[in-house]
């Protein structure tokens, strides 16, 4: 290989040469990305008189704070997303397991899984507020019947996945069946369940707002709605930006987190 | 190689070998058969479970399956149903349109360059988090009930999608095959034109196949919020109307529909990559 | 230690979607019994590793017949060290070794560092298989092999995905603890230099899954690869394998490490 062409490879992306100049650290990169998107929402704040600004979103959530409406809704939106999640994770992972066990049981599941996985959220909430009327159990349903079919389809992966070379090294040695399901497929479908878990937690809690939002009388979903046919957008602004952070903390920081640990394994070295 | 073999084995064995063969194909049929029928005993019991379910429930509030298919056949009939699939599916592919123009050039950057893979990291990342009622709604404040706010939504949701592929694709564009155009005096054109797009292209193609379920559900979902027509239309009207039979019709039309499409997508994205191995392993 | 008899052993695997199906095995019979060692040695592609399969159960056959007892005719313990590691990725070494074993007493944990010992991993117990190199993983296949005290050891080509100065050492190791051990070994390889060195009795399997030749090496042990003694078998059964050259082209991918003499 010639020199020149030596030289071009150094300038390459790829190439680790002196650590870059403090504007362009990942660190920087980000804060400005930031600084860009509060921006770009300034600029479509006023140039659709629809869109509330930041300043005035700010006032509305103090004001939702100070009337004293932001806990008793997250707290009755939160009770109704976990128990639908918990139905959906036990079912799922019922469901998955068999699916990965046998031909079979993939078989017989495949086609109701695949149905739950196609009907959209919207389509549950409104069919369980016609069946249940409005109160908790059609928010739990829609979030339950909503999850379920993807914590399935992920721990049914993670069972599939289970190395095959290592499921006949444990046949090889006569490995009891209770100690292969405690140290072989477990490890190795932990991982997946989480995985499962935090779509769940993303498809439930669409699930749950939707669904107050056209059933419920109160809960995070009513409340939003409240402001949003109250033409008040920034009251619903206000409750957009506190769903969408308390979803963002749920999986970007307290999930994923689980998620390496779970995989704690995989690149310690 | 087991031509080669065969002529050197003497009779008997051979028609051991012809029988263990035989026996091998039965096997694999009957255990075809087998899963085929437990695939249709999955339908069978869906069915089942729902027809028991509306004769446990009381009244109007869940039809069984027999009324619910007559009326997704006159929906069918009285044309309603390409009407309103056409109005969604449109919008469905203008926002993708959409999505990879804004898309491609993002993804294109976070590939190439660490500053801007460090910019729009949180912001792809998040908003994959963002629950679907919010483009629905934030969609709807900025242009009203129009034919624009389904569009955005569905590009609103979709963009991620192809900035990540489209940067994975660049990331992983073959360095070797960099290195050698640029061993042989190609220019920075001629690479991006023989290298980097053909790697891109089935990126992109993924990214719209792999979001289409996505974006298909919540162009449904801002219509049922804000529309005049379209698929979420007609199911918010049947909402209103409380009618369970007319929306569980257009519900199993919107799941045939949607399934109808991803098959397509899928087998059109293996018939324009054949050249990739591993996608045509997996025919 | 074990009896092995497979008598007219066939194996043929469907073939899927239109492809013909495919034979691995034609007819195999053989008999061993007691401590040997005794090698499988064929091009890749002649039904070695299948046929190793079928003996630890993990693999049908499709006719003929197999028996493996133990002394005391019961069915065999096996000790399997396959071409990759195979450990649980999310268990440390010494979890790994008793994973396989059939209790958690103290002795059957003894025995389990004892032999991770042998192997010289003493110190790397506590390790996870990603911390170590590919060689050291494949030592603690061969330690997890030898721990559950087998009627029979069956080993898949354990040295082919090493590099060759790793390999040399391990096969002086597997060839020390064979000595202390005695254990019957059915050794599945395409190397003739490796089979020599190792084993009692080296049966070559030619494509197609036929039994070419039965050879017995009778040289005194421990060996090694600079003995003129050894080297003069590995040359007289290279002789041996060349001559099956007629039988099928294939065969050129059968040449062993050292090459053609």
């Amino acid at each position: 290989m010639s020199t020149a062409v030596q030289r071009r490879e150094t300038s390459a992306p790829t190439g680790e040469p002196a650590p870059p100049p403090w504007y362009a650290t990942d660190l920087a990169a980000r804060l400005s990305s930031y600084v860009f998107g509060l921006l770009l929402w300034i600029v479509l704040a006023m140039a659709f008189e629809r869109v509330p600004g930041p300043d005035e979103v700010v006032v509305r959530l103090v004001q939702e704070f100070q009337l004293g409406q932001v806990f008793g809704h997250f707290g009755t939106t939160m009770f109704r997303f976990g128990l639908g999640l918990l139905v959906a994770a036990v079912g799922g992972i019922a469901i998955g397991v068999l699916m990965g066990l046998s031909p079979i049981s993939r078989a017989f599941f495949e086609s109701p899984v695949l149905v739950g996985l196609s009907i959209p959220a919207i389509i549950w909430a409104f069919l369980t507020v016609m069946w249940f009327g409005f109160g908790w159990k059609a928010p739990v349903t829609t979030v339950a019947l909503s999850a379920l079919p993807f914590v399935a389809v992920n721990v049914a992966k993670g069972v599939l996945g289970v190395s095959r070379d290592l499921r006949d090294m444990s046949r090889a040695y006569g490995v009891s069946r209770a100690r292969r399901i405690r140290e072989l497929v477990l490890p190795a479908v932990t991982g997946y369940i989480i995985a499962g878990v935090r779509f769940a937690v993303i498809i439930g809690w669409n699930a749950v707002l939707l669904s107050e939002w056209f059933g419920a009388t109160d809960g995070v979903g009513f409340r939003s709605r409240y402001w949003y046919d109250a033409n008040r957008f920034g009251g619903f602004a206000a409750w957009v930006v506190l769903f969408v952070v308390f979803i963002v903390i749920l999986d970007r920081v307290i999930l994923e987190r689980a998620s390496r640990r779970a995989f704690r394994w995989r690149d310690e070295s | 190689m087991s031509t080669g073999v065969t002529d050197q084995f003497p009779g008997g064995a051979l028609a051991a070998w012809e029988q263990g063969e035989a026996q091998g194909r039965r096997a694999l049929r009957q255990r075809q058969a087998r899963i085929l029928m437990f695939v249709l005993l999955g339908w069978l019991t869906m069915l089942l479970v729902w027809q028991w379910g509306s004769a446990q429930l009381p009244g109007r509030v869940l039809p069984g399956p027999w009324p619910v298919a007559q009326e997704m056949w006159e929906i069918v009939a009285s044309g309603r149903f390409v009407r309103h699939f056409l109005t969604s599916v449109t919008r469905t592919f203008m926002g993708f349109g959409v999505a990879a123009l804004v898309g491609v050039p993002v993804g294109y950057a976070m590939g190439r360059s660490r500053y801007w893979r460090a910019f729009f990291h949180d912001g792809v990342t998040i908003s994959g988090t963002v629950p679907a009622l919010t483009y629905a709604v934030m969609s709807l404040i900025i242009f009203g009930i129009s034919t624009i706010g389904p569009v955005l939504a569905v590009a609103l949701v979709s963009t991620p999608y192809v900035a990540l592929n489209v940067a994975e694709g660049v990331r992983g564009v073959d360095r070797d095959l960099i290195k050698m155009s640029e061993a042989f005096g190609r220019s920075r054109r001629e690479i991006r034109r023989h290298v980097l797009i053909p790697t891109i292209v089935p990126f992109v193609y993924a990214a719209v196949r792999l979001s289409f379920a996505v974006a298909w559900k919540v162009e449904a979902l801002t219509e049922v919020f804000g529309g005049r027509n379209g698929v979420g239309f007609e199911i918010r009207r049947e909402y209103q109307l409380f009618n369970v039979t007319g929306l569980l019709a257009w519900m199993f039309l919107f799941i045939a529909f949607m399934l109808v499409i991803e098959r397509l997508l899928a087998v059109s994205e293996r018939r324009l990559l054949a050249w990739r191995p591993q996608e045509r392993a997996g025919i | 230690m074990a009896r092995l008899t497979v008598d007219d052993l066939c194996k043929t695997f469907p073939g899927s979607g239109g492809r013909p199906p495919n034979r691995v095995l034609d007819n195999v019979s053989f008999d061993m019994q007691g401590q040997v060692f005794v090698s499988l040695v064929g091009p890749s592609g002649c039904g070695k590793s299948t046929l190793l399969n079928i003996v630890s159960g993990v693999e049908t056959y499709t006719s003929g017949q197999l028996d493996l007892t133990n002394d005391e005719g019961r069915p065999a313990r096996l000790g399997y060290v396959f071409q990759d590691p195979r450990l649980l990725p999310w268990r440390t070494v010494v979890q790994n070794m008793l994973y396989v074993q059939d209790d958690n007493s103290s002795q059957t944990r003894d025995r389990a560092l004892r032999y991770l010992d042998m192997v010289g991993l003493a110190n790397n117990t506590d390790y996870f298989p990603t911390q170590l190199s590919g060689g050291m993983q494949q030592r603690v296949g061969i330690a997890r092999a030898f721990s559950v005290e087998p009627d029979l050891l069956l080993m898949d080509e354990p040295f082919s995905h090493l590099d060759a100065i790793t390999a040399r050492g391990l096969r002086e190791n597997l060839q020390e603890i064979w000595i202390e051990s005695r254990k019957t070994v059915l050794f599945v390889t395409h190397d003739v230099m490796e089979a020599v060195q190792l084993s009692d009795r080296i049966i070559m399997l030619q494509p197609g899954g036929r039994i070419f030749d039965d050879i017995t090496i009778d040289l005194p042990r421990p060996r090694h690869q600079s003995d003129p003694k050894v080297a003069t078998m590995q040359a007289e059964v290279l002789g041996r394998l060349e001559s099956m050259t007629g039988v099928n082209d294939d065969v050129s991918q059968a040449a062993p490490t050292g090459g053609a003499p």
